[in-house]
């Protein structure tokens, strides 16, 4: 009797300490549970891609961007979103739903008629009803880990398919819904077993337990620890629902390793090892990720097909066993072939785009916030613009190392370097940027970080101003002529000899000739071209010395590219955009960055300027287009420094603007000028861009006249006496207005009258 | 005399001659402009046009249904598909009009007059928006 009541008060005392002891604990899980439960990475996304019918597209780069969007070729109709279906004259596809900040659509079936590198129709399957306009959905780009590197995608227990929910419990914990979070009968049935076996083979973890586990407890096995995982696993199922308690293990649970970064929950795990959304697994899929969870590295598909497989129609039989599938429905699924959607390993898409972008969020955010909050960040990037940049930067740079063995280095850190940035001129949104070679071997962004001499890529920046003074067909001397710099006389010279004494002004742009561009930044003045260097967005130091004409100043690319845009678009300046919209878990926009224009020259003079550059390319140093294919109408601009230190082209059209830098780090001469080592980079971009080439010019604005002026004297041109004749713009405040004082005295009518009066004279 | 006064008649015939030929070459200007309308619907029938168009539209609409942000955005990738539409710059100017953005607006409405010069209907709506954006100045 004395013997019952000790064993009692102790059995007692130990009832009230484990009460305590979960109520000590319900405290801890609490606070765990009902404040954030995961860290979400943030996502970049590109932009939108825009189909039409009739845009011509690259269709390498554009199959390429479908598959990255995670659609799969189907070879039956498209039935599923991200179903596709490819043959020679169409691609049909089952959209995936859109949802950006601006608007959203469902996904729906769509049929993309193709042509020779042509879109010829978009057709609507589901009411056959034409589409003007097709937006695909944002393209992920990178995400931001925190410092445990987990992915992870939340789902709520609605969106997870009932024959899902039944694989897990039949592969980890089939009596979940009859304990309380320890299972004895599943205990015995494992000790039974695995004496059965001679091994372990079954574990008796119920799914509560494996929470604990993975929320509270580190992995070390060890009596105490068992002991905690028990009492906290009662504790979580007096305080928690069953469904929640699913919930929280189906977005929590390992499911496998991508490179360095772990996959976490079963919406991850679909679209790792499926690429599809949780609801649209199959049962055969289903049990597949369910029969991973025991070992995730051991089952895994990418692992070994077979073991995947034996696994899941393990999985299949003991959902079988609990009657939750019927005699069809496991025949079907042991049969079906197991089809892993493969990945790659992740890898920053666009690195230095990135780079730059993150620079700017983090003026906004920690980086805690960014790797826990789950934001959406959209980006102005075109992933195939991007493509095709870094694609001609590679082949451009490896085509010049072939022909100049001198320019092959083999210190990777030491090659020849070469950097392309492309923007569309008027909203001035990046499409692409390739900071470098390889982002691997040096993440040096040399379209933003880096400071070069533009050379005579600077050259526009000295014409703009003279157009207040000076028509296109001004003459400008092309006599050497020695200018105080520093103190010291600095002689400049042409880059090739030119034998005139005076050119005009299109012709010395478009040639690049050195004496006339000083000659009239001399007569414009330097402290002007200082100031208008510094409202074309330079913010780099600019003196007011000659050798600033010639562009010996060093600039950063980007601002080079973007003062450009200028002349592209009516002389508004825009603010260079790589982010558009932030927005959280909920939907709400934290951030929108929308275009910002500043005016700074007139639509008349950016027109003349594009006028004159387009001169450089169809007579001038940029004529080598020609031969590449480029037959639309393109202003341009080659530049080379000292040396061959640099070798720039700068190329544009209404639409798209492009600059290409080629170099190296340390400033070694390339051999090579602009137009031969940059501008086949411009143009083997541009070529595979074929969605951004309208054909389009510029319209003529207000404040440009077209005039017939002499060609000697840049005036108004004498019919018959002018020797010739020359069509030219000019604004209209400064369009010549006086006939050719040149030819006057010879002029046609004159000498009509003269003959006349000779005539009569000898009667 | 008689000499001279025939060289007289020929000078003359000379004379109009040359005006019946300035004539003719002024009769041209109207074939010139008819050129000039052919070439614009030609404008409006390209593709990248029409397509354009319909985020015209759809910006126009979520404007009127009060949704600025949204209208923005859209009407800018309206211009990132044809940045010379005038249309595009008239409805973006007045977005930024409701967000009290001055200097957005106004250049905006200089594009818009740009592009949209010489259309008598359109060029009254943008002169009105004009003066909106100045009293929004005040």
């Amino acid at each position: 009797m004395g013997l019952l009541k000790f064993v009692s008060i102790i059995a007692g005392i130990a009832c009230v300490s484990a009460v305590l002891y979960c109520f000590s604990l319900a405290d801890n899980i609490d606070k765990r549970f009902s404040g954030r439960r995961w860290s979400i990475p943030s996502k970049v996304f590109s932009d939108l891609t825009v189909l039409y019918p009739g845009q011509r597209i690259n269709s390498t780069f554009f199959y390429e961007k479908l598959r990255r969007l995670g659609y799969r070729q189907v070879q039956h109709a498209p039935m599923r979103p991200g179903d596709m279906k490819i043959d020679e004259s169409s691609a049909e596809l089952f959209l995936h739903d859109l949802i950006v900040p601006s608007h959203s659509r469902p996904g729906f079936r769509v049929r993309i008629g193709l042509n020779n590198g042509q879109i010829t129709s978009v057709e609507n399957l589901e009411d056959g009803v034409p589409v003007h306009l097709l937006e695909l959905e944002p393209e992920e780009l990178m995400l931001f880990y925190g410092p445990e590197q987990e992915q992870r995608e939340v789902v709520s227990l609605e969106r997870v398919p009932q024959h899902l929910i039944y694989a897990v419990l039949s592969a980890e914990d089939r009596r979940f819904y009859r304990h309380y979070g320890l299972d004895p009968v599943g205990i015995l049935r494992a000790v039974y077993l695995n004496l059965r076996h001679g091994a372990i083979v079954a574990g008796g973890s119920t799914i509560t337990q494996q929470l604990a586990k993975c929320y509270f407890l580190t992995p070390k096995r060890t009596l105490s620890r068992k002991l905690k995982e028990l009492f906290i696993a009662i504790t979580i199922e007096a305080m928690y629902a069953k469904d929640e308690i699913l919930e929280l293990y189906l977005n929590e649970i390992y499911f496998g390793q991508k490179g360095t970064v772990s996959i976490h929950g079963i919406a991850e795990a679909a679209s790792f090892y499926f690429a599809k959304p949780v609801s649209e697994l199959s049962l055969a899929e289903a049990a597949a990720l369910a029969g991973l969870i025991k070992a995730p590295n051991r089952y895994s598909p990418y692992a070994s097909t077979m073991r995947c497989q034996q696994r899941r129609n393990a999985v299949l039989q003991s959902m079988y066993a609990n009657n939750w599938i019927t005699t069809a429905e496991l025949q079907a699924a042991l049969t079906a072939s197991i089809q892993a959607a493969g990945y790659t390993v992740y890898a920053k898409k666009a690195p230095y785009f990135i780079d730059y972008l993150s620079e700017q969020l983090k003026t906004l955010y920690s980086p805690e916030v960014l790797s826990t909050l789950g934001l959406a960040i959209y980006t102005t990037l075109d992933t195939q613009v991007q493509m095709a940049a870094e694609w001609a930067l590679e082949r451009g740079l490896a085509r010049l190392e072939k022909s100049y063995p001198t320019l092959h280095k083999r210190e990777a850190d030491k090659r020849l370097q070469g950097a392309v940035v492309v923007l569309q001129p008027r909203s001035g949104a990046i499409l692409a940027l390739v900071g470098g070679r390889s982002y691997r071997v040096s993440q040096f962004n040399r379209i933003t970080q880096a400071r070069r001499q533009p050379g005579s890529a600077f050259k526009p920046f000295v014409y703009v101003n003279g157009l207040d003074a000076f028509t296109p067909a001004a003459l400008l001397s092309n006599e050497p002529r020695s200018y105080a710099q520093y103190g010291e006389p600095w002689e400049p010279q042409n880059f090739a000899p030119v034998d005139a004494e005076q050119v005009t002004l299109r012709n010395a742009l478009a040639q690049s000739i050195n004496l006339p561009t000083v000659d009239l930044a001399m007569k414009v003045g330097l402290d002007r071209l200082v100031s208008t260097a510094s409202a074309f967005g330079f913010s780099t130091p600019l003196k007011p010395y000659p050798s600033l004409a010639l562009g010996a100043f060093e600039v950063i690319p980007l601002e080079l590219a973007r003062a450009y845009c200028a002349f592209a678009a009516d002389g508004v300046l825009p603010y260079p955009l790589s982010l558009k919209d932030v927005v959280d878990e909920n939907g709400t926009v934290l951030e929108r960055r929308h275009m910002d224009l500043e005016r700074i020259t007139t639509p008349a003079k950016a027109f003349l300027m594009s006028s004159l550059l387009r001169s450089v390319v169809t007579d001038g140093t940029a004529r080598s287009l020609k031969k590449r294919n480029i037959s639309f109408p393109v202003a341009g601009k080659t530049g080379t420094t000292n040396d061959y230190r640099d070798a720039w082209f700068v190329g544009y059209t209404p639409d798209i603007l492009a600059l290409v830098w080629v170099g190296f780090d340390n400033g070694s001469s390339i051999h090579s000028s602009g137009a031969s080592a940059a501008l086949p980079i411009w143009a083997e971009l541009i070529n595979s861009i074929p969605q951004y080439l309208t054909g389009n010019w510029f319209k003529l604005p207000p404040g440009v006249v077209q005039k017939m002026l002499c060609l000697e004297s840049g005036q108004l041109f004498l019919d018959k006496a002018c020797p010739k004749a020359l069509q030219e713009y000019c604004l209209v405040e400064n369009a010549p207005a006086e006939d050719c004082s040149m030819h006057r005295k010879e002029g046609a009518v004159k000498r009509f009258f003269k003959g006349i009066n000779d005539f009569f004279k000898k009667f | 005399m008689i000499f001279s006064k025939s060289f007289k008649a020929l000078y003359l015939l000379f004379i109009g001659v040359l005006s019946l030929s300035v004539l003719c070459s002024c009769s041209l200007i109207p074939f010139y402009r008819s050129d000039r309308e052919t070439m614009l619907s030609a404008r409006e029938a390209e593709p990248r046009v029409v397509a354009s168009l319909q985020l015209t539209d759809q910006g126009r609409a979520l404007l009127e249904e009060g949704n600025v942000d949204a209208a923005i955005r859209m009407l800018e990738r309206a211009i990132s598909l044809d940045p010379q539409s005038g249309e595009n710059y008239y409805y973006l100017a007045e977005a930024w009009l409701i967000k009290a953005n001055r200097s957005q607006a106004v250049e905006c409405n200089r594009l818009a007059a740009m592009y949209l010069r010489g259309q008598s209907d359109w060029m009254e709506r943008i002169v009105d928006q004009q003066a909106r954006i100045e009293q929004l100045e005040r």
